[in-house]
């Protein structure tokens, strides 16, 4: 109840939280709506405009696009068979066969109405399941924060993206990267090159943007131009009382699933939206349509890519651990504004938190609103030519990026690592292990060698504190785990091979 | 040459430069037993074993494409290349120039050159989409935000010529 009313109570005192969920939503809904653009993308092109806004709003806006995102996805998946997203690939399928038998404006209505339904899923259980996790976490030692950050770490053995050597390379990659600046103990110089500019680290939101949007732009540079739509009459049509019925069952798959993927570090919304394409499909009544213009092969993905946008920030709000990149962008939105997602987040931002969670039921709100309205700038949009749309996204890259320090030094390393990111990219080495390891690496030092010093040396202090041992055991078993299922991939890849 | 063994030569060099440059880190008296060169040095034969690794398995498994047949990229990976070069060079002269020509105008000449060299033909619209462009951009960052772009010689130029 007095979270509630805390909600209540912040957005009433910052009334730019709705001004941020809307505009979070709507550039969300364009952003993905153009083809090449992630949500993770669209968040970081957002980052640097974050710097000088309030912090609620700044955190309410990327979460929101997040959101947005997902539904703007699936506008070109239906309209032009291209997903927007990794995760409207699976909207693909049945929505561009709607769209084939003239029916783009209701395949719209079931990709919003379902997107709309798991994002309620999703929120709901954020607001339930994010605070009771972070209360957990309170008691927490500086060893409890190297299992932490162990844990956060053994996240890279999923999110590898099929090579566990690589993910690794990439990891530890990262965590070098973290400790370029001042030594967190001694507070000696660690590879600065006598660069003023350096002392203070490398900010993630660097690198971010950096291997994120940078990259991305070099990529698009060779890419062809997206094909254009012709479908400029297309006008939403939502589901009616007998379609609504009908979606209800690969709806609840498409939640279910979304909320265990999106939990599950390195889960994400495309492996989910396939799944539950997959599952929609076997508990269908109709089989026979999906693959051919089936509304449930649409509503299934779509409901598991809304109930994502929500439950993928969890662990990241509450323990600080970054799932996915676009969880990883919005924690570097926390980290700008000075907080630190994790156990303390609710004890020292806590009217924040509300104001987010706040912001977060209004971007609810606001998906439905601007589904109907953006719909139409969306499809001109796609329309327009990719080269101007390419060059405006460069000159807001460079102009943003300049702004979070009032640096050209900084604008000159977020190229680089835009580079580093095309070649990771090239060697096929996954980059968002490398996110986490820049994210954790500085915590995990910090704490490791702080935890030392109180027990003068005695690596037996971390086996003392129970929450750190419970912590490792996770880690370890869930290291095991991908472990398993990585060699048990690459058999069956052999098998089928 | 294998594209992962590549990969992997290159993660060693990195490694071993890496720990030269952490054997070089000052010990400070205050130091832990962990020393700000501990982890560092740790990170360092991390990489470079997995380096080493993934040069083995390549040696060993090859499945990986050849660097030079241009992989799996729909008009080759060189090209590729290449056209990314273009944009990252447009970047660069953007952080060369924008301390003299001021922000606005450079925006404006990046943003046309952009998108001149991403496929636009030279035109009054491409000219156009610059100035506009930079202009919506100078009027959210420096009108709205309050965030201050470079002015370039722009300022010091005008304060001559009135003296």
């Amino acid at each position: 109840m007095n979270d509630i009313l805390a909600m209540v109570t912040s957005v009433i005192n910052t009334p730019m939280i709705i001004v941020a969920a809307f505009a979070g939503t709507a550039w969300g809904i364009i952003g993905c709506a153009m083809p090449g653009i992630s949500p993770s993308i669209a968040m970081a092109l957002l980052l640097p405009f974050t710097y000088g806004a309030d912090p609620a709003a700044a955190v309410v806006l990327l979460a929101s696009t997040y959101l947005g995102a997902e539904y703007g996805g699936s506008i070109p998946a239906i309209l032009i068979r291209t997903p927007g997203t990794n995760s409207a690939a699976a909207t693909v399928i049945d929505g561009y066969a709607m769209k084939e038998q003239g029916k783009a404006g209701e395949a719209l209505g079931i990709s919003l109405y379902s997107t709309l339904l798991g994002a309620i899923f999703g929120v709901a259980l954020l607001l339930t399941l994010t605070q009771p996790l972070a209360k957990v976490a309170l008691a927490f030692q500086p060893q409890s924060y190297v299992g932490l950050g162990i844990l956060g770490l053994s996240v890279i053995a999923s999110c590898s993206e099929g090579s566990l050597l690589k993910g690794l390379m990439a990891g530890v990659l990262g965590l070098m990267i973290a400790t370029v600046g001042t030594d967190p103990v001694t507070g000696i110089n660690r590879f600065t090159f006598d660069d003023a500019e350096l002392l203070s680290g490398i900010p993630p939101i660097l690198v971010m943007v950096g291997i994120y949007a940078i990259t991305n732009l070099f990529e698009q540079a060779s890419m062809p131009a997206w094909r254009q739509t012709t479908s400029n009459d297309a006008s939403l049509k939502m589901p009616g009382p007998l379609m609504r019925a009908r979606l209800r069952v690969s709806q609840a798959i498409g939640c279910v699933i979304g909320f265990i993927e999106g939990l599950t570090p390195g889960g994400g919304g495309a492996i989910s939206a396939f799944i539950s394409y997959n599952e929609a499909r076997r508990w269908s009544k109709h089989p026979e349509e999906f693959g051919k213009g089936s509304p449930e092969g649409i509503a299934a993905p779509e409901a598991s890519n809304g109930a994502v946008s929500a439950t993928a920030l969890i662990p990241m709000l509450g323990l600080g651990i970054p799932g996915s990149n676009s969880a990883a962008v919005l924690l570097g939105g926390f980290l700008i504004h000075g907080m630190t997602p994790g156990p303390l987040l609710f004890t020292k931002h806590y009217d924040i938190v509300m104001g987010f969670f706040a912001g977060k039921v209004v971007s609810l709100f606001a998906l439905v609103i601007l589904g109907y309205i953006v719909l139409r700038p969306c499809i001109w949009l796609v329309n327009r030519p990719k080269h101007y749309l390419m060059a405006m996204i460069l000159a807001l890259v460079l102009s943003g990026v300049y702004a979070i320090h009032n640096s050209l030094f900084h604008v000159g390393l977020a190229l680089a690592f835009g580079v580093l990111g095309y070649a990771l990219k090239y060697f096929r080495i996954p980059v968002l292990p490398m996110i986490l390891g820049v994210v954790l690496g500085f915590m995990v030092e910090s704490n490791y060698r702080r935890a030392l010093v109180l027990s003068d040396g005695d690596h037996m202090i971390f086996l003392e504190d129970p929450i750190a041992v419970g912590l490792l055991v996770i880690s370890a078993g869930f290291l095991i785990y991908s472990l398993i299922r990585h060699f048990r991939d690459m058999a069956t890849q052999k098998a089928a091979a | 040459m294998n594209r992962d063994f590549v990969a992997g030569l290159i993660g060693l060099a990195l490694a071993v430069a890496y720990y030269a440059m952490a054997s070089q880190i000052q010990i400070s008296q205050l130091a832990d037993e962990v020393g700000p060169e501990g982890l560092p040095k740790i990170y360092a034969w991390m990489l470079g074993a997995l380096s080493v690794l993934l040069m083995l398995r390549a040696l060993i498994k090859p499945t990986e494409l050849a660097t030079h047949t241009d992989g799996n990229h729909p008009i080759g990976e060189t090209y590729a290349a290449k056209r990314g070069l273009g944009i990252l060079l447009i970047g660069i002269a953007y952080v060369i120039t924008v301390p003299w020509l001021g922000y606005p105008l450079t925006l404006a000449i990046v943003i046309a050159l952009a998108a001149l060299y991403q496929g636009g033909r030279l035109s009054w619209q491409l000219t156009a989409v610059g100035i506009l462009g930079a202009a919506v951009l100078w009027f959210v960052f420096v009108f709205l935000l309050h965030i201050a772009q470079p002015e370039g010689i722009w300022p010091e130029l005008i304060e001559r010529l009135r003296r």
